[in-house]
């Protein structure tokens, strides 16, 4: 799943991700998000941080405080640059990795390859 | 509060980004105080006042003690209700609804002088005007500016109230300190 305010964003993930055989679901806001895991379950979540209404860390917690979905991957998918206790924050949510914007497609593939044969060990 | 200030001047020795966790009762009171040791320590200080007249902010720091010389401000509370003759080391923004007025006086004092570190009081107050989205935005490019000058950055928040825009902002910081 690919989280994104800007649907722009969620649309052009989407393809590259379904041009590589992955199936992807898109959401625009973290209450979509957090609607859309209730239904359909997913290997990972692919979260930006700045989102009105609930932002990634937000989102994040709510994923972790729902027994339901202790197996969903988490990787943060954003512009910003996390300092040293963000990254201590993302590690106690035990986000995998986080990919900064703008994407390189192949290192992105690669990463998203990378994640989601770790979610199968 | 002695070792507090001691864990705060040794964050910012190292140019960190730090956020300030200070219980709201006393939120005025210690920030003064941290503005006190950041002018013992440092020479040139930015001093972004989202809520507090640049007047009665440098006669806060000279009851206190403070060099108020050290001091680069950016007021951007005294001109939304009287006009402000121009003051020595002072820049008056219109409104704090201008956060591009904002970023562009605190960029401008960083490339002209040299800033050791920053402090901006109280970003919180930005909620009165924006989505927490927007001010996380700011925030966080604030951030950045004050990483590319190689600036120490003091962002400090209220302990008991809005308290999610603090848990976004902690993301961004090298360390947080609770008072």
């Amino acid at each position: 799943m690919i989280v994104d305010d800007e649907p722009y964003i969620v649309r052009s993930i989407k393809t590259v991700l379904e041009s590589e055989g992955y199936s992807v679901v898109g959401a625009e806001s973290g209450e979509e998000c957090l609607r859309k895991l209730k239904k359909e379950p997913v290997d990972l979540v692919l979260m930006d941080f700045f989102m009105p209404e609930m932002d990634g860390r937000m989102v994040i917690e709510k994923i972790r405080e729902n027994p339901g979905l202790k197996s969903v991957k988490v990787a943060v998918f954003t512009s910003a640059a996390f300092g040293e206790s963000g990254m201590e924050v993302l590690k106690v949510l035990g986000v995998l990795d986080y990919i900064t914007k703008p994407i390189d497609i192949s290192e992105f593939i690669s990463k998203i390859e990378k994640i989601l044969k770790n979610n199968e060990k | 509060m002695t070792q507090n200030i001691e864990k705060i001047k040794e964050s910012l020795n190292t140019k960190k980004i730090i956020g300030l966790v200070i219980p709201d009762a006393e939120y005025d009171e210690i920030l003064i105080e941290v503005a006190k040791t950041l002018g013992k320590n440092y020479n040139k200080i930015l001093y972004i006042s989202v809520n507090r007249p640049c007047e009665s902010l440098k006669s806060k720091f000279k009851e206190n003690g403070t060099d108020t010389d050290k001091f680069y401000i950016v007021d951007c509370i005294t001109r939304t209700g009287k006009d402000a003759p121009p003051t020595k080391n002072c820049f008056y923004i219109s409104s704090p609804k201008a956060l591009d007025e904002i970023q562009t006086a605190a960029l401008n004092f960083l490339m002209r002088n040299e800033i050791d570190v920053a402090l901006i009081d109280s970003p919180s107050s930005l909620l009165i005007y924006y989505e927490h989205t927007e001010v996380l935005q700011f925030l966080h490019r604030l951030m950045s500016m004050l990483i590319i000058a190689e600036c120490g950055g003091v962002f400090p928040f209220p302990k008991e109230s809005n308290e999610s825009l603090r848990r976004s902002v902690e993301m961004f910081t090298n360390k947080i300190i609770y008072l």
